[in-house]
C-alpha cells in the first residue's frame, strides 16, 4: 500500500523522506512552486523576531537536514545572517551558500560590491556595522569593490539570473579570481545572493575563491527557494520515489483505501487513481501555496476559505472552525484581518491526523503553528511517523 | 546630501531669510499657514509671492488628506451646471490657469456617459443630456476641453468594447486629470523656494492669542522628534480641511465657528489601464459613479457619506468597495474579474448646510474671519475643491494682502509651478539618464522640468538608477530627490509623492530598501528604517484589505511572508526593550538605542 503526499514543500518532502526510512512507499504529488520554493534561505523553527526556541533538534530533523543537502548542520546557537535590507538576524538553521556570521563575530566582512543598482554595499555595510549584533561582538562590514573583466554584463541582470552563470564554468574563473583579489584578499566576504542555483555551482565557485564567502539572504524567487527545489529533485531522483505533476482535486474515502481524483501530468482532464492509497498526507501549503484558498465572490459554497482539494476536513481560523461568510457579496477580508491569510488551516491532533481517519496535514496547511521551515519539517516527519505507527520520543513534535 | 529635511525647514531657514527676533514687535513671519493640504500650499505660494513670510505647519504629511485622496481631476464640475453654475465657470476658469502653470501635471481624461434604454424615456434623457452638454461646452474652451458629442450604442461600443448593457446611445465630454499630491508638493516647493518655512509632521498644539483675543502665533510639535517650539505670526491661516473645527478649538473657538459637514469618499484602483475613456455611471441608488483611466491604473469613484471617525485613519470599508463595483459592473463587467490593488479614502470638507443629501451639497468654498468670535487675525478657510484650490488661495490672500496694506494682485495664475518651467521630451530624458522609457516618462510626467535634477543625480552617481519600485517604477534618483528637496521623511512620505510601493506588488520588493534611505537620508538609524517600512507595509495592507479578491489574497499572503523574513513581524520590531529583539541581542544585552550621523 501507499502513502500519497500531496505537496513538495518543506513538510511534504520531510515526510516523504521519513516515510522511506520506514520502509513505505510514497507517491509525490503537485501542482507548482509554493512557499518553500519562494524561501529566503533561513529556517527557524519559531519567527525569528520573536524570542528564541533553545530546544535542540531532533534527531530525525538533523538527518532529514543533512540528507537533502543543501543545508549547513544546525550549530549549537543557530546562525546570524544578512539580510539585504540591512539588518542581521538569528536563524536556527540556513543554506549552505548563505554566510553565517556566527563564527565570524569580532572580524571584519568584507561586503562585494559589483556596482550593481539595487545593491548599495557601502550603505549596507554602515547599516549591518550599526545593528546591534555587530556592536556587541566588535563585528564591522566593509564595502570592497570587485572589479569584473565585463562589469556591464552582469549589472543589469536580475539576482538569481546573476547566480544562474556560476553554473558556467567559463565564468566561474574570472568570477572567483577577482572575488580572490577583492579587498585585503583574506577577510570573509558577504555577497548578494548570486553565488549559484546549483549547490555544485556554489563549492565549485567557494573552492576557487580560496577565502570564506557567503551570501545575503534571498528574496523570494531568488537563489535559496531555487536550490532548494534543486536539491529536493535531484535527492527524490536518487530515492526513486515516484512523483507526479498533478493538481489533485479531491480525495474520497473507501474502504480499501482512497480514492484520489486529479489532474495527472500524464493524462489530459482530471481522472481517478484508485486502488492502493491507504494514508494521504497533506502538505500543500497555506494561501501562499494554493492549498487554501480565500474565496472573495459570492460563489455557491458560502465559504471564505476552502481547502483547494475536496476532502472530509474542516477549516480552523483562531481556534474557531471557519464559517460561512456572512456578507452579501463574499467575505469580508477586512473583518478578518490579513493575519488570517497566514493563520487559517487544518485542525490536527498531536498525530497530525486531520479529523478523518487516515488523512494526515503538515506544514502550512495546518492552523495555529507557527509559519517556519522547521515547523513545517516537524510536521511532516510527525505525519510519517503517525502512518507508520510510530509513537514519537517523548519531547519531540 | 543637504540638510535632508530632518526637521523639515529646508529653504526658509538655511536661507536665513527668517530672522527670529528677540524682543522686538516683529513677530517671526507674517503668516502661519496650518496644513500642507492644497488649500494650505495655494496661500503659502500665493503668501510668499506678494512679499509676505510664510510658515506652513503640517500635522501628518503634504496632501496626506482629501488633497491626496480625491478623484484626482480637477474636472469643471457638471454637475454643479443646474444649481451653482458660478461653481462651474470658476472650476472651468481655474482648470485652464492650472494647465498654464504645471503643463506636465494635467492629462485628458475623456468621458464617456452611456444612457441606458431599460429606463424610461431613455431617448428623451439622451436629447437632455445632449443639450446639458451643449451649455457645458461654453465653458469647456476656458479649460482646453473638446466639445460633447453624441454618439450612437454602437459608436459607444466600439469605443470601449467592454461596455455592456443595452443602450440608446450616450454623450463624451472632456476633463483633465491631476496628480492631488504633486500639486500641493509644487506649490509648497514653490513657496520654500520664496523663503517660506515648511514643516511636516509637525502639529500646531495651540493658536496663541494675546490679551485682546488677537492671534500672536503658533505653538508646534514635531511629532517625529518631539521637539516644541512657537512660531509668531500676525495672521494664522486655517486651512486643514475637515480638521478645521479641531484646528479651530485650538485656538480657544468653539468648533461650530469652522463648522464643516464631512463627507467621506472613497475610491479603489487597480493594477492596469482598464480602459481608455472613463465611463460615467450611476450606482443602483441612482448616484453618479465612475470608472476612469488614471495615471497607469484605473480609478474607481466615489462615495459620499456623512464621516465623523478618526480623520488621521480614514479607511475604505469592504463595503463602499463593494457598491462601487457593483455599480461600476452594470455596464463594465470586467471589472469584477479586474484586480484591485488597493483603495484610498478621504474626507471633504464640505460647507456646513443641514438637510440635503452629501451629493447635494455645493463645493463652494468660504473664508471665514474669525474676528467676530474675538479672534481677529484668524481664518479658516472652508470647503473648496482640487478644480478651485488657486482661486480659493487667491481669495484668501487677497483678505491677508488687505490686512498688511499690500496692493499686489494674486500671479499665481502666470507664474509656472516647479517643473512647470518647460516641457521636456521624456524620451529623450529616458535616453539621457540610461533609464527605462516608462520610468523616465514617469518620472517627467510628476516633476516636469525638475525631472532633469533628478538625471542630474544619476549622471553624478550611476547607480541612482537603480530601480527601486519596479511597480510604478520609482527610481533610487527620486527617491532621494524626494527626500532631500520636498520633506519626505517617511517611506510613505516617500510613497505619496513618488507612488512607490502603490503598484501590484504592495511595496515588499521596495519598503526596505526605501526605509534604509530615507533613515540613511535623514540621519536615523537602520532600524528606524526598518521601523519605517514596516509601518508603511502594515498601512499599505490595511488600505487594500477592503478590496482584495481571491487571487491577490494569495499575493498578500506571500507578501506577508516575505516581510517576515525580511524585517520580521511588527510585534518583534516594536518591543519595548528596542534593538534587542530584531537586531538580535538577545534578551540579556542591552544596546544604545539611536544611531545618529549616518548622512552622506
Amino acid at each position: 500500500m501507499t502513502v500519497l503526499v500531496v505537496g513538495g514543500g518543506f513538510a511534504g518532502i520531510a515526510a516523504a523522506w521519513a516515510l522511506t526510512r520506514r520502509g513505505r512507499e510514497v507517491l509525490m504529488a503537485w501542482e507548482g512552486p509554493g512557499a518553500s520554493g519562494l524561501y529566503s534561505g533561513a529556517l527557524d523553527r519559531v519567527e525569528w523576531s520573536g524570542p528564541p526556541d533553545p530546544r535542540p533538534l531532533s534527531a530525525d530533523a538533523e538527518a532529514f537536514l543533512s540528507a537533502l543537502g543543501c543545508w549547513a548542520p544546525a550549530a549549537g546557537v543557530g546562525a546570524r545572517l544578512a539580510t539585504g535590507a540591512g539588518l542581521l538576524r538569528p536563524a536556527r538553521c540556513r543554506d549552505r551558500a548563505l554566510l553565517d556570521l556566527e563564527p565570524l563575530r569580532g572580524r571584519r566582512v568584507e561586503v562585494v560590491d559589483l556596482g550593481r543598482p539595487g545593491w548599495d554595499a557601502a550603505a549596507l555595510a554602515r547599516a549591518w556595522s550599526a545593528s546591534g549584533w555587530a556592536r556587541l561582538t566588535r563585528t564591522e562590514f566593509r564595502a570592497v569593490s570587485v572589479s569584473l573583466p565585463e562589469p556591464e554584463a552582469v549589472r543589469w541582470l536580475s539576482p538569481a539570473d546573476l547566480a544562474a552563470r556560476s553554473d558556467d564554468p567559463a565564468w566561474v574563473g574570472p568570477f572567483a579570481s577577482a572575488l580572490h583579489r577583492a579587498g585585503d584578499g583574506e577577510s570573509p566576504l558577504l555577497i548578494g545572493p548570486w553565488l549559484g542555483l546549483a549547490l555544485e555551482s556554489v563549492d565549485r565557485v567557494r573552492e576557487a575563491v580560496r577565502r570564506p564567502i557567503g551570501e545575503t539572504l534571498s528574496e523570494p524567487g531568488g537563489a535559496a527557494g531555487l536550490r532548494y527545489e534543486a536539491a529536493r529533485d535531484a535527492w527524490l531522483g536518487a530515492s526513486g520515489i515516484r512523483v507526479e505533476r498533478a493538481d489533485v482535486l479531491s480525495l474520497e474515502r473507501r474502504e480499501s483505501g482512497f480514492d484520489v481524483i486529479g489532474t495527472w501530468s500524464a493524462q489530459g482532464g482530471p481522472t481517478r487513481l484508485s486502488g492502493n492509497i491507504s494514508e494521504v498526507i497533506l502538505a500543500l501549503g497555506g494561501v501562499v501555496g494554493g492549498g487554501i484558498r480565500f474565496l472573495s465572490g459570492s460563489g455557491p459554497e458560502g465559504r471564505t476559505f476552502s481547502l483547494s482539494v475536496d476532502a472530509p476536513v474542516a477549516l480552523r481560523l483562531g481556534g474557531r472552525e471557519v464559517a460561512l461568510q456572512s456578507g452579501a457579496l463574499g467575505a469580508d477580508l477586512q473583518r478578518l484581518g490579513l493575519s488570517a491569510l497566514s493563520e487559517v488551516g487544518l485542525f490536527v491532533d498531536e498525530h497530525q491526523l486531520a479529523s478523518a481517519p487516515d488523512l494526515y496535514a503538515a506544514g502550512d496547511v495546518v492552523a495555529d503553528r507557527p509559519r517556519c521551515a522547521i515547523e513545517a519539517i516537524y510536521a511532516g516527519i510527525g505525519a510519517a511517523r503517525a502512518v507508520c505507527r510510530v509513537r514519537a520520543p517523548s519531547q519531540s513534535p | 546630501m543637504s540638510s535632508g529635511g530632518r526637521s523639515g525647514a529646508i529653504s526658509g531657514q538655511d536661507r536665513g531669510k527668517l530672522v527670529v527676533t528677540g524682543g522686538g514687535d516683529r513677530p517671526d513671519v507674517d503668516v502661519v499657514v496650518i496644513g500642507g493640504g492644497v488649500n494650505g500650499s495655494g496661500v503659502a505660494r500665493d503668501c510668499t509671492q506678494r512679499g509676505l513670510r510664510v510658515a506652513v505647519f503640517e500635522r501628518n504629511d503634504i496632501a496626506f488628506g482629501a488633497s491626496g485622496n480625491n478623484s484626482g481631476m480637477i474636472h469643471g464640475g457638471p454637475r454643479y451646471l443646474t444649481y451653482d453654475p458660478d461653481v462651474t465657470y470658476s472650476s472651468c476658469l481655474d482648470s485652464g490657469h492650472i494647465q498654464r502653470i504645471a503643463p506636465h501635471l494635467l492629462f485628458r481624461i475623456p468621458f464617456l456617459m452611456p444612457v441606458h434604454r431599460e429606463r424610461r424615456g431613455a431617448k428623451i434623457a439622451l436629447t437632455l443630456l445632449d443639450a446639458f452638454f451643449d451649455l457645458y461646452d461654453k465653458y469647456q474652451p476656458l479649460k482646453r476641453g473638446k466639445p460633447h458629442a453624441v454618439l450612437t450604442a454602437e459608436q459607444l461600443q466600439q469605443l470601449e468594447p467592454g461596455l455592456a448593457g443595452n443602450t440608446v446611445g450616450g454623450v463624451s465630454f472632456d476633463e483633465w486629470g491631476i496628480d492631488g499630491v504633486r500639486l500641493c508638493v509644487g506649490n509648497l516647493v514653490d513657496a520654500a523656494e520664496a523663503g517660506a518655512e515648511v514643516r511636516v509632521h509637525t502639529t500646531v498644539t495651540e493658536i496663541l492669542r494675546r490679551e485682546d483675543g488677537a492671534v500672536r502665533g503658533v505653538r508646534y510639535r514635531d511629532l517625529l522628534t518631539g521637539q516644541t517650539g512657537e512660531r509668531t505670526a500676525g495672521v494664522v491661516v486655517n486651512a486643514t480641511g475637515a480638521w478645521a473645527p479641531l484646528t479651530a478649538a485650538l485656538g480657544g473657538l468653539v468648533p461650530e465657528q469652522a463648522r464643516i459637514r464631512p463627507g467621506k469618499g472613497i475610491h479603489v484602483f487597480f493594477d492596469r489601464r482598464l480602459t481608455n475613456y472613463a465611463i460615467a455611471v450611476r450606482a443602483i441608488d441612482g448616484r453618479q459613479v465612475f470608472l476612469e483611466p488614471w495615471q497607469n491604473m484605473s480609478v474607481i469613484g466615489t462615495t459620499d457619506t456623512d464621516y465623523y471617525g478618526d480623520l488621521d485613519d480614514v479607511v475604505a470599508t469592504t463595503s463602499e468597495v463593494r457598491y462601487l463595483i457593483q455599480a461600476v459592473a452594470r455596464v463594465f463587467p470586467a471589472i469584477l474579474e479586474a484586480r484591485a490593488i488597493g483603495t484610498w479614502a478621504g474626507v471633504r470638507p464640505t460647507l456646513y448646510d443641514w438637510g440635503p443629501d452629501p451629493d447635494g451639497l455645493s463645493r463652494e468654498h468660504e473664508v471665514v474671519d474669525h474676528a467676530p468670535h474675538g479672534a481677529p487675525g484668524l481664518y479658516s478657510m472652508i470647503g473648496g475643491k482640487l478644480a478651485s484650490y488657486r482661486l480659493f488661495s487667491e481669495e484668501m490672500t487677497d483678505v491677508i494682502a488687505k490686512r498688511f496694506g499690500i496692493q499686489q494682485k494674486s500671479r499665481t495664475h502666470l507664474t509656472p509651478l516647479p517643473g512647470g518651467e518647460e516641457l521636456v521630451d521624456p524620451i529623450a530624458l529616458a535616453e539621457d539618464a540610461g533609464i527605462d522609457a516608462i520610468a523616465g516618462a514617469r518620472l517627467e510626467y510628476r516633476h516636469g522640468a525638475r525631472s532633469l535634477r533628478i538625471v542630474e543625480r544619476i549622471n553624478r552617481d550611476v547607480r541612482e538608477a537603480a530601480v527601486l519600485c519596479p511597480c510604478e517604477p520609482v527610481l533610487e534618483a527620486e527617491v532621494r530627490y524626494v527626500v532631500a528637496h520636498e520633506w519626505a521623511q517617511t517611506v510613505d512620505d516617500v510613497s505619496r509623492r513618488t507612488r512607490l510601493g502603490l503598484g501590484s506588488c504592495g511595496g515588499m520588493r521596495c519598503a526596505a530598501r526605501c526605509g534604509a534611505i530615507v533613515a540613511e537620508m535623514t540621519g536615523r538609524s537602520p532600524l528606524d528604517g526598518q521601523r519605517m517600512a514596516l509601518d508603511f507595509l502594515e498601512t499599505a495592507a490595511k488600505r487594500r484589505l477592503s478590496a482584495v479578491g481571491a487571487i491577490q489574497a494569495r499575493q498578500e499572503a506571500l507578501s506577508l511572508m516575505a516581510v517576515r523574513a525580511e524585517l520580521g513581524t511588527a510585534r518583534g520590531i516594536e518591543r519595548p526593550s528596542g534593538d534587542l529583539g530584531p537586531t538580535g541581542l538577545g534578551p540579556q544585552a542591552t544596546a544604545p538605542s539611536e544611531q545618529r550621523g549616518l548622512s552622506e
